[in-house]
C-alpha cells in the first residue's frame, strides 16, 4: 500500500484550492486572486527572504493549474492579466482553458535535482579491502582525503561500486519524479528540469506527489465546478466507491450524499451502481470468449497497456469503466445536466476528455476543498440512505475487489466450473504491473482475468485521497464486511 | 498521577483537508507510557477555523494550538506528558 505522507507541498495545494474555491462562493475571486501568493506565504520575522520569494513563486504557478489553465499558455503571464478574463475562464470558455493537457512541470520551480548519478555518501570509512575500487570496471574510483571518490570522467553509472560497498556508502541519487514514474514518460532531454512525454504518460499522478518542491501539478476543475454551484446551476455529481472514509471516520456514506446536495449538487449516485454493472458484464464477456481479459476500470492501466503492451492491447476488456458507464446513462436521461465525478484520481480526468463524459473530474481533496470554503460539516449532516449497489461493488475500491466481484457475477450466473479453473492475475500498482505484463508477453505465465491498478492498495491509495489508504480501505472493509482479497 | 491530558482533535472540515487525520494517527502511535497519561476526544469543528487560527486546530487542556503537526503534537505531549508524572 502506497504510503500517505502529509507534507507542505501537498498542504499548500489544498490551501490553494480552498482560498480559490472561496473567492468564488464569496465572489471576490477576482481580487483575491493577485494577493494569495502573499496571503499563503507571509513574511514573518526572521524568515528567510529568498525562500519565500521561492515559495510565493510556486504559490503563483499553481493558482494557475488551480484555475484549469494550459500552463504551456499562460507560463509568462502574471496573475492580474488572468483576471481581465476571469469570467470565461470560470465557464470554461476561454481559449487559455485547458482541454486535453493534465499534467504540466513548472521548469522554473524545478529544483533541477542531479538524478541517477553515484555519490559516496561520509559513511565511507576508507576501510582496507577497497572493494570499491576493484569492482570498478573504469578504474574510476580513487581515494582523496582518506575517502573514495568518484572521477566523474570515467564513472558510467553502473553502479557496481554501490553494490560492493560493505557499508553501503556509495549511494544513487535519484530525481523523486523520475524514479516514480514506471512508463518513463519522464525524460531529460538536455534539460535539467524533467519533460512529460504526453504519449507515454498514463496521468497516474505518482510524479505530481513525488516532487518535493511542487514542480509538477495537475490542471483541476475546481474552479469551474465552484463557479457553477455559485450560480446555483443544476449539475449531477458521481463518486467513486473510494469515497467510503475520505471525509474522515465520522462521516458515514449517508451524510456524505447530503453533504454533496448542500454543497449544491441536484442529483447524487454512487459509481459503484455502474461497477455493478461493468462487473456483471465482465463476467458474461469471460464466459463467451476463451481470450484472457484485462480489466478496464484503471484508465492508467489502459493506458500502460496500449503504449507499452500492444500486442496484448486486444485483451482490455471492451466493457467501459463505472465512471463512464455511469455518466452515459445518466446524459442519456438528462442531456443538459454536466456530471461532475468525484474519485482519488488524476488519470480520470484524461478518460473523461476522452470519452466526452462526464464533463468535470474532482479529486477528493479538490472536495474537501469545496465542503470548506462552503463551510459544510458533513459530519453535522443529516444523512440520506440510497444505497443501491452491492458489496462487491464497492470493493472496486481496492486492488483484488475488481477480480472478486467478476467472480462474483460468474457464480451467480452458475458458471460455477469456470472459476474453478480460472486462472486470475491481480497486479497492485504500475510496477507489478509492469511486471506481469512482461511475464504475460514473454508467455511465462498465462492469465484468464488480469486485473490491473496503477495505484498500489487500488483506488483507496489514489493520488487524490484525503484520508490514508490504511485507514480507508479499513472502513471499506468493516461496512461492507468483505473479508480479504483472495489472489 | 491521576489529572489526564484531555487532548480534543478537530475533525472538521477545515481541519480534516489540512490533515486532522494524521494526528489521530499520532495519537495511536504514542508509546503505551505516554498514551495511558491522556484521553483523546475527536471534536467537531470548534468555529476558530474562519477566525484567527488555521486549521488543523487542536486542543490540549482547554488551551487552543493551530497548524498543528505530528511531531509538535508529540513534542508537545511528551513535554506535558513530564511534567505530570
Ligand atoms: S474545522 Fe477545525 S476548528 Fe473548524
Amino acid at each position: 500500500m502506497r504510503r500517505h505522507i502529509l507534507n507542505d507541498i501537498i498542504k499548500l495545494r489544498r490551501k490553494i484550492y480552498l482560498e480559490i474555491s472561496k473567492g468564488i462562493f464569496e465572489g471576490n475571486i477576482k481580487e483575491r486572486i493577485p494577493k494569495l501568493p502573499k496571503i499563503l506565504i507571509p513574511v514573518k520575522n526572521g524568515d528567510h527572504k529568498p525562500r519565500i520569494f521561492y515559495e510565493r513563486e510556486i504559490v503563483k504557478e499553481k493558482i494557475k493549474f488551480a484555475l484549469g489553465l494550459n500552463y504551456d499558455k499562460v507560463k509568462d503571464l502574471e496573475l492580474y492579466e488572468l483576471t481581465e478574463s476571469l469570467d470565461e475562464i470560470l465557464s470554461g470558455t476561454s481559449p487559455l482553458n485547458a482541454k486535453t493537457k493534465h499534467m504540466g512541470v513548472i521548469s522554473h520551480v524545478c529544483n533541477e535535482c542531479p538524478g541517477g548519478r553515484f555519490y559516496v555518501t561520509d559513511l565511507c570509512r576508507n576501510c582496507l579491502a577497497h572493494t570499491c575500487m576493484s569492482s570498478c570496471p573504469r578504474k574510476a574510483i580513487e581515494i582523496s582525503d582518506g575517502k573514495a571518490l568518484i572521477n566523474r570522467d570515467k564513472c558510467i553509472n553502473c553502479g557496481l561500486c554501490a553494490l560492493s560497498c560493505p557499508y553501503k556508502a556509495i549511494m544513487k541519487l535519484e530525481r523523486p519524479c523520475e524514479s516514480s514514474c514506471v512508463p518513463r514518460a519522464i525524460t531529460f532531454e538536455g534539460t535539467m528540469f524533467p519533460i512529460i512525454s504526453e504519449e507515454k504518460c498514463v496521468t497516474c499522478g505518482m510524479c505530481e506527489i513525488s516532487c518535493p518542491f511542487g514542480a509538477i501539478e495537475t490542471v483541476s476543475n475546481i474552479a469551474q465546478v465552484a463557479f457553477k454551484l455559485s450560480r446555483k446551476e443544476k449539475m449531477t455529481v458521481i463518486f467513486a466507491p473510494s469515497a467510503v472514509g475520505q471525509m474522515g471516520g465520522r462521516v458515514t456514506l449517508e451524510q456524505f450524499r447530503t453533504a454533496l446536495r448542500e454543497l449544491g449538487f441536484h442529483s447524487v449516485y454512487e459509481v459503484a451502481i455502474g461497477a455493478d454493472w461493468v462487473a456483471e458484464a465482465e463476467a458474461r464477456h469471460l464466459s463467451r470468449h476463451s481470450e484472457p481479459m484485462f480489466t478496464s476500470c484503471c484508465p492508467a492501466f489502459v493506458k500502460f497497456i496500449k503504449t507499452r503492451f500492444q500486442s496484448l492491447s486486444s485483451y482490455i476488456s471492451p466493457v467501459p469503466s463505472p465512471m463512464i458507464a455511469l455518466a452515459k446513462k445518466l446524459k442519456e436521461k438528462d442531456p443538459c445536466v454536466p456530471i461532475v465525478f468525484v474519485g482519488p484520481c488524476i488519470a480520470k480526468k484524461r478518460e473523461a476528455v476522452e470519452n466526452g463524459v462526464p464533463d468535470f473530474v474532482l479529486t477528493f481533496e479538490e472536495l474537501g476543498a469545496l465542503f470548506a470554503a462552503a463551510q459544510i460539516e458533513p459530519s453535522q449532516c443529516e444523512g440520506e440512505d440510497e444505497r443501491k449497489a452491492t458489496p462487491t461493488a464497492w470493493n472496486f475500491a481496492s486492488s483484488g475487489g475488481v477480480a472478486k466481484a467478476v467472480v462474483f457475477y460468474l457464480e451467480k450466473a452458475g458458471e460455477y466450473e469456470l472459476v474453478q479453473n480460472l486462472s486470475i492475475g491481480v497486479a497492485n500498482g504500475l510496477a507489478e504491473c509492469e511486471e506481469t505484463l512482461n511475464s504475460i508477453t514473454k508467455g511465462k505465465i498465462e492469465y484468464d482475468l488480469v486485473e490491473g491498478m496503477a495505484c498500489e492498495g487500488g483506488c483507496v491509495a489514489g493520488p487524490g485521497v484525503l484520508t490514508d489508504p490504511r485507514m480507508a480501505l479499513k472502513e471499506l472493509k468493516r461496512l461492507f464486511n468483505l473479508n480479504e482479497v483472495r489472489k | 498521577m491521576d489529572e489526564k491530558i484531555t487532548v480534543e482533535v478537530c475533525v472538521g472540515t477545515s481541519c480534516h483537508l489540512m490533515g486532522s487525520s494524521v494526528l489521530i494517527s499520532t495519537l495511536e502511535e504514542l508509546s503505551a507510557d505516554i498514551a495511558r497519561k491522556i484521553k483523546t476526544k475527536l471534536s467537531l469543528c470548534f468555529e476558530v477555523c474562519h477566525g484567527d487560527k488555521n486549521p488543523p486546530v487542536v486542543r490540549i487542556n482547554g488551551d487552543f494550538y493551530d497548524e498543528m503537526t505530528p511531531d509538535r503534537l508529540r513534542e508537545l505531549l511528551l513535554k506535558m506528558a513530564g511534567e505530570t508524572s
